[in-house]
């Protein structure tokens, strides 16, 4: 399995840190995290992630205004963004999916499925 | 001979023996009686005369000397004439006896009283004869007699021309008295049959027909026998007030009304109409009405000869309408029990004419508008509501106007600029012949349950967050411990870690499980049907549930029949895994599942069906229920949260199916749902 680097955004620190721990010890990559999506935008210009995981709800930027941005960031565009979400109404998938994602995982999700879930969504074997 | 006349009233009888007889007596030639007409003309009336003498009988002869002779013969006098040619009588008269071959005669007068009648008058024809006194004196009372006969005679015959004349006037007045008679028995018949015509019409009017006086007893001179299933009085009682008065039986608090009443009509000249109480031979009270009318005849006025009306009698029917009047008052108290349950409901109620003309409007309704109720009757809607509100009611209006029922939500702005939200609903109003006559509105705020929706909503998406994340967490951390440090961990802080990580699980299902609910219930799930292939469903839920049946040690079998049916494909999935899992949960180890979908009718019926413990007949009719399970401990020890069936319930009749199990206690059970066929849409 190769050696990945994930940026995590959640302003939930307990998410942060599970979601880092499962992939550190899943799957064994590298893991950034963020608490907001202002913080995680800096981050993904600066360190330019494999992928990153993206909580929707947030305060002062949500995870669909941090994918906007990101989307429009010459630097960070072209990583891929899967949401790590409580919403999973299909109406919501739909606009999650035009808004640019390529995945969803739903919270809570199961630690030791999110290393293959994530490699599943983007095509990493 | 004189016995013989006296005996005989019939004068040509009389006359013939007379002449007969005296004929004989005098051996004459002839005899004959005749009757003196006028001067010198006679008729002989009756003859015996021998064969070879010449016939005179019928004769009416004329004589120019008997003029000379009528004085004589009046006073009785007989002529005796031996010899007619040495008599010295007068040639003419010789002239005339000769033409009847006469040589003697003898003439004796016939007198009736100072009358001279006839003569009866004996001729010798051979030769003459010397008339003897003893002759002359044989036919003075023979005249006399005949001349009595012949009195009688014309006496009878006048007598029996008065008799027939008398007889003839009997006769016709006996015709006349006869068709009198019958004149009359045609009358009575008529009369008759017209009393019954009238008797028949007057049974056959349903009330009590009558004719009274209008006087203080309202004396009847008429009262038809429906009196008596009025007021238990037979008619009879009351004509000419033989047993009771009419007044009598009218309710004492009415009597002087109805008095009043009557007196204004018949002062005025017009039919009266009065409503009053009759009280009844059992004391019970029947209310009529009083349809009636003061005949009058016209009569000269002694003073100025002008035409004055004198009241005769008062004609007119009494109706029972005590039943009308129960249903209309049942009607009044009908109309007041709706207008006070419909004026203290907090909803909006009308009702509007098919002309869009209020006719109803409840106390909510006025105060709504502020308008009051006694204005809005008989105005048009669009007049109430205004352009825009009428836009955004119209295709309701219409739809039940059309005999539909409609249903709208609408958003009213109230005058104090608050918008409330309306729930609409337009039930038309179809008579017996199916024409639409208004319709119903029924209108609710629905404000508050739409805010109530709307905070709901916000507390589920919160909810779901909110709850989800610190879950995330626990079960995050919990796994993570128990995945990477089990070695460091003893048995019994490793048993403690696992009810940890399988409790925060099912908090987790739980939480899940309500949100699904409550989304499907709250009408928030739009399915995507399409058309599917059932056995395809059916193999993808047993794929997604293969690891969980194997790790049980179970077989799911699964029926591959490729039928199409009209779903969305997601939620029927979620349906068949939470039968599956319940039948995984609930089988043996080594026990078979079974999938399966046919067709029946227009529908796909699906089954899935296990060899578990079976369902108690009395949980047959609850499993559906939220948080029914067969047994209280199936949630922790089974896993299940007890939302499940209720989750597949709704899924399915959100796709206009049916759901439903068979079980046999101890046998398994197996649960079916139907779905529309995918070509019958």
């Amino acid at each position: 399995m190769t050696a990945r680097l994930i940026l995590i955004i959640d302003d939930d620190l307990s998410i942060l840190q599970i979601a880092k721990l499962s992939l550190k010890r899943g799957a064994g990559w590298q893991v950034v995290t963020a608490s907001s999506g202002e913080a995680g935008i800096a981050l993904a210009e600066s360190e330019q992630p494999d992928a990153i995981l993206l909580d929707i709800m947030m305060p002062s930027m949500d995870g669909l205004a941090t994918l906007e941005k990101l989307k429009a960031s010459s630097k960070a565009h072209h990583i891929p963004a899967i949401f790590l979400t409580a919403k999973t109404r299909a109406a919501e998938r739909h606009q999650f999916y035009q808004a640019g994602v390529k995945g969803l995982i739903p919270k809570p999700f199961e630690p030791d499925d999110l290393a293959p879930q994530i490699e599943a969504f983007l095509g990493w074997s | 001979m004189i016995l013989k006349i006296r005996q005989s009233l019939n004068i040509d009888e009389i006359l013939k023996t007379a002449v007969t007889e005296v004929k004989q007596s005098l051996q004459a030639d002839r005899v004959l009686v005749f009757k003196l007409e006028s001067q010198g003309m006679g008729t002989v009336v009756q003859e015996a005369v021998n064969d070879r003498q010449t016939a005179t009988w019928g004769f009416d002869l004329f004589d120019p000397c008997l003029v000379n002779c009528v004085e004589q013969y009046r006073q009785g006098r007989i002529s005796a004439i031996a010899d007619i040619d040495r008599a010295g009588i007068e040639p003419c008269h010789i002239e005339f006896l000769k033409q009847f071959g006469v040589k003697a005669n003898l003439v004796v007068p016939i007198l009736q009283q100072d009358t001279l009648w006839g003569l009866l008058i004996a001729h010798q024809c051979d030769c003459p004869r010397q008339w003897t006194e003893g002759e002359m004196e044989f036919l003075r009372p023979v005249a006399a007699q005949i001349g009595i006969a012949v009195a009688q005679s014309q006496l009878l015959r006048e007598l029996e021309q008065q008799v027939e004349a008398r007889t003839a006037e009997l006769l016709a007045a006996n015709r006349q008295l006869q068709q009198e008679i019958e004149e009359r028995h045609q009358a009575e018949r008529s009369l008759r049959e017209s009393e019954e015509r009238f008797r028949t019409l007057v049974d056959n009017i349903p009330g009590a027909v009558y004719r009274c006086l209008f006087d203080r007893y309202l004396t009847a001179l008429f009262l038809s026998d429906a009196i008596e299933d009025i007021a238990g009085y037979a008619p009879a009682d009351f004509i000419h007030n033989q047993v009771r008065t009419f007044i009598s039986i009218i309710h004492a608090d009415d009597v002087e009304r109805v008095m009043k009443e009557i007196r204004d009509a018949v002062v005025e000249r017009r039919p009266y109409q009065i409503v009053y109480r009759v009280v009844g031979s059992d004391r019970r009270i029947r209310w009529v009405v009083d349809d009636g009318q003061g005949i009058f005849s016209a009569r000269n006025s002694n003073q100025t000869g002008d035409q004055i009306a004198e009241l005769l009698y008062l004609d007119g029917a009494i109706f029972d309408i005590t039943e009308q009047r129960q249903a209309q008052q049942a009607v009044q108290t009908s109309a007041a029990q709706l207008r006070l349950i419909t004026d203290n409901l907090p909803a909006l109620i009308a009702y509007v004419d098919n002309q869009q003309r209020y006719q109803f409007v409840n106390q909510t309704y006025e105060a709504w508008h502020g308008i009051p109720q006694s204005d809005i009757i008989g105005m048009p809607v669009y007049d109430l509501l205004g352009e825009d509100l009428y836009q955004q009611t119209r295709p309701a209006i219409e739809q039940a106007l059309s005999g539909e029922r409609a249903r709208i939500e609408i958003k009213v702005t109230l005058k104090g600029q608050q918008v409330r939200d309306i729930n609409g609903t337009y039930v038309p109003n179809i008579d017996a012949e199916g024409t639409v006559c208004g319709f119903f509105f029924l209108g609710n705020d629905v404000s508050q349950q739409k805010e109530i929706e709307r905070l709901k909503d916000e507390f589920v998406s919160v909810v779901s967050h909110e709850l989800r994340t610190p879950l995330t967490s626990i079960y995050g951390s919990l796994k993570l411990l128990k995945t990477t440090t089990e070695s460091t961990f003893s048995e019994d802080d490793l048993g403690i870690l696992n009810i940890a990580v399988s409790s925060s699980k099912r908090l987790i299902r739980l939480v899940n499980d309500i949100l699904d609910l409550e989304r499907i219930e709250s009408g928030k799930v739009t399915l995507t049907k399409q058309a599917c292939n059932a056995a395809e469903m059916l193999s993808q839920a047993a794929d997604a549930m293969t690891t969980q049946a194997q790790a049980q040690g179970l077989k799911i079998t699964t029926q591959r029949e490729s039928v199409t049916v009209w779903a969305d494909p997601d939620h029927i999935h979620q349906t068949l895994t939470n039968l599956l899992s319940n039948a995984i949960r609930f089988s043996s180890e080594g026990a078979m599942i079974w999938l399966g979908a046919e067709e029946r009718d227009r529908e796909i019926v699906f089954s899935v069906k296990d060899q578990g413990r079976g369902i108690p007949a009395d949980k047959l009719d609850t499993i559906f229920n939220r948080f029914q399970q067969v047994d209280a401990s199936d949630s922790r020890e089974k896993e299940g949260t007890g939302l499940g069936l209720s989750i597949c319930q709704n899924i399915i009749h959100l796709h206009g199916g049916q759901i439903w199990v068979k079980s046999v206690l101890g046998q398994g059970c197996t649960f079916y749902f139907t779905l529309p066929k995918g070509d019958s849409i």
